[in-house]
């Protein structure tokens, strides 16, 4: 079940490809095909060839950091890099060079990886996009939305830029875009990766992740970032759910899926969970943390902020300290009312979006409890929750499964996610591709 | 306090969205209390996750 990075670094090994022709390739097709799709908001020639050269000699010397060493990724433009301005798709934050590296940038780094550019995304990840940035493209079809708030990471994943984007995800936001763009996104155990560096939007749920082309990919960047391989497990026992509010279609094609694993999983039952409740809880605290970051931001740079989010973190600014506690409490009593339904699973499965991309317009007018409804869930609950291709629709638009596992047992969620997605037909590439891998 | 203040009077259009959004808020933390309500969680503030 290797995917295109292991194969990438058995080059490098062989010396059948150099780090350097790979960061030149990528580097262009993020300037060029990257650029067009609004994925990029920035690209790091110089520093991505420094690196790509540092890890050639690495390879000379049989001495590559990780599997990830050479490798070009791209990160979401929310988590600061160091003599770059970190611009969370916004004219907000001040606009200065940043004098150090996020703590996950560190984190690549010392894996090897080449930092090719910084990705697009919606305005400090909270739901709309700046009209001046403008929206990520979906490289499936450019006049629909590929979501967010890790859009730009999805976009360039999706055509083939970089081979992994790091992205941020707080309700959703690694996993809709993920299953929007066709691409794989995995919310790790909350804290698994320090968000030290992040600009912070409700640092409660605030996770760092992973966006990439395939499971198989998501399984190497995780291992290469130090996460443990995972244990065997005979027979997977999993749950099955619907919400209810999943289009035909795309229940369909996300049964197709399970169906398929039939003989090689125990199904566990199925049970009924408030995910309005769980979604309500989610939605208070990222409101209520939301404004508190932004307090004294949005005083200082008001006519920074497009006026969308800007009223929207005004807005947190009533819910009281009382029901940010009750949500709260409510997401501890959740947490065990979880443990007890999945004790008898070991993964839970379900579609990770009840429909696919539409409009930009049909996205605006969207409300931020039905688009988080299906993801919300596993961030308040921090569990690890990896999306995988599920095929397309009728009209030629990815929908997405999403798969949930106990806190911790990322490994092994990422490697079932990999079986799903090796018992599955290949995803084919979409109109827009870099045609790199 | 100075911090709390707005910077700048809200438009017509921003005074409609952000009553929509309040409104919104309000609906989600009343569906919280009606849990909480039911649950009788006042003697007990656990909120370790």
């Amino acid at each position: 079940m290797s995917g295109a990075i292991e194969s990438l670094h058995q080059q490098y090994v062989n010396g059948t490809a150099s780090p350097v022709a790979q960061a030149e390739q990528h580097l262009a097709a993020a300037a060029s095909l990257g650029r067009d799709l609004n994925a990029f908001t920035a690209v790091l020639g110089e520093t991505a060839l420094a690196e790509a050269e540092a890890s050639y000699q690495r390879y000379r010397q049989e001495r590559p950091l990780s599997a990830l060493d050479g490798v070009p990724i791209s990160v979401k433009d929310l988590m600061h890099v160091r003599n770059t301005v970190t611009g969370a798709g916004s004219y907000a934050y001040p606009a200065v060079k940043q004098s150090r590296d996020a703590n996950i940038i560190k984190k690549l780094h010392r894996a090897g990886a080449v930092i090719i550019g910084k990705t697009n995304l919606l305005e400090f990840a909270f739901g709309l996009v700046h009209p001046e940035v403008g929206p990520a493209q979906n490289p499936w079809d450019r006049d629909l939305t590929i979501g967010g708030s890790s859009s730009g990471s999805a976009a360039a994943v999706a055509a083939g830029i970089g081979y992994g984007s790091i992205g941020t995800d707080t309700a959703g936001s690694i996993r809709n875009p993920a299953a929007l763009g066709g691409v794989a996104g995995y919310k790790p155990t909350y804290g698994h990766y320090s968000a030290e560096g992040l600009i912070p939007l409700s640092p409660s749920l605030d996770h760092i992740g992973w966006l990439a082309r395939s499971a198989a990919d998501l399984v190497t960047l995780y291992e290469a970032l130090g996460g443990r391989p995972p244990l065997q497990q005979k027979r997977p026992r999993i749950a099955y759910l619907d919400l209810g509010y999943t289009q035909p279609e795309v229940k369909a094609l996300v049964d197709a899926r399970v169906n398929q694993m039939a003989r090689e999983v125990e199904v566990a039952e199925s049970f009924a969970f408030d995910w309005e409740l769980s979604n309500a809880a989610a939605i208070t605290i990222i409101s209520a943390e939301a404004h508190a970051v932004h307090r004294e931001l949005l005083t200082e740079r008001w006519s920074g902020y497009s006026a969308g989010t800007r009223v929207r973190l005004l807005a947190g600014a009533g819910i009281s300290a009382a029901d940010y506690m009750r949500a709260l409490q409510i997401r501890a009593t959740l947490k065990k009312e979880w443990r007890r339904l999945t004790k008898d699973a070991d993964f839970v499965l379900l579609p990770t979006l009840p429909g696919v991309a539409g409009s930009e317009e049909e996205a605006l007018v969207e409300d931020l409890s039905a688009a988080t409804l299906y993801t919300s869930t596993f961030a308040l609950l921090g569990l690890p929750t990896v999306s995988i291709p599920a095929g397309l629709n009728s009209q030629g638009r990815p929908a997405g499964l999403q798969i949930a596992g106990n806190w911790g047992q990322d490994a092994e969620v990422l490697a079932f996610a990999a079986l799903v997605e090796s018992r599955s037909e290949p995803m084919p590439k979409p109109p827009y591709y870099a045609g790199l891998y | 306090m100075a911090e709390d203040r707005l910077p700048a009077p809200l438009s017509a259009d921003e005074i409609k969205i952000l009553t929509e959004e309040l409104e919104g808020l309000a609906r989600l933390t009343a569906r919280l209390k009606r849990a909480s309500a039911v649950a009788n969680w006042i003697d007990g503030w656990d909120v370790r996750l």
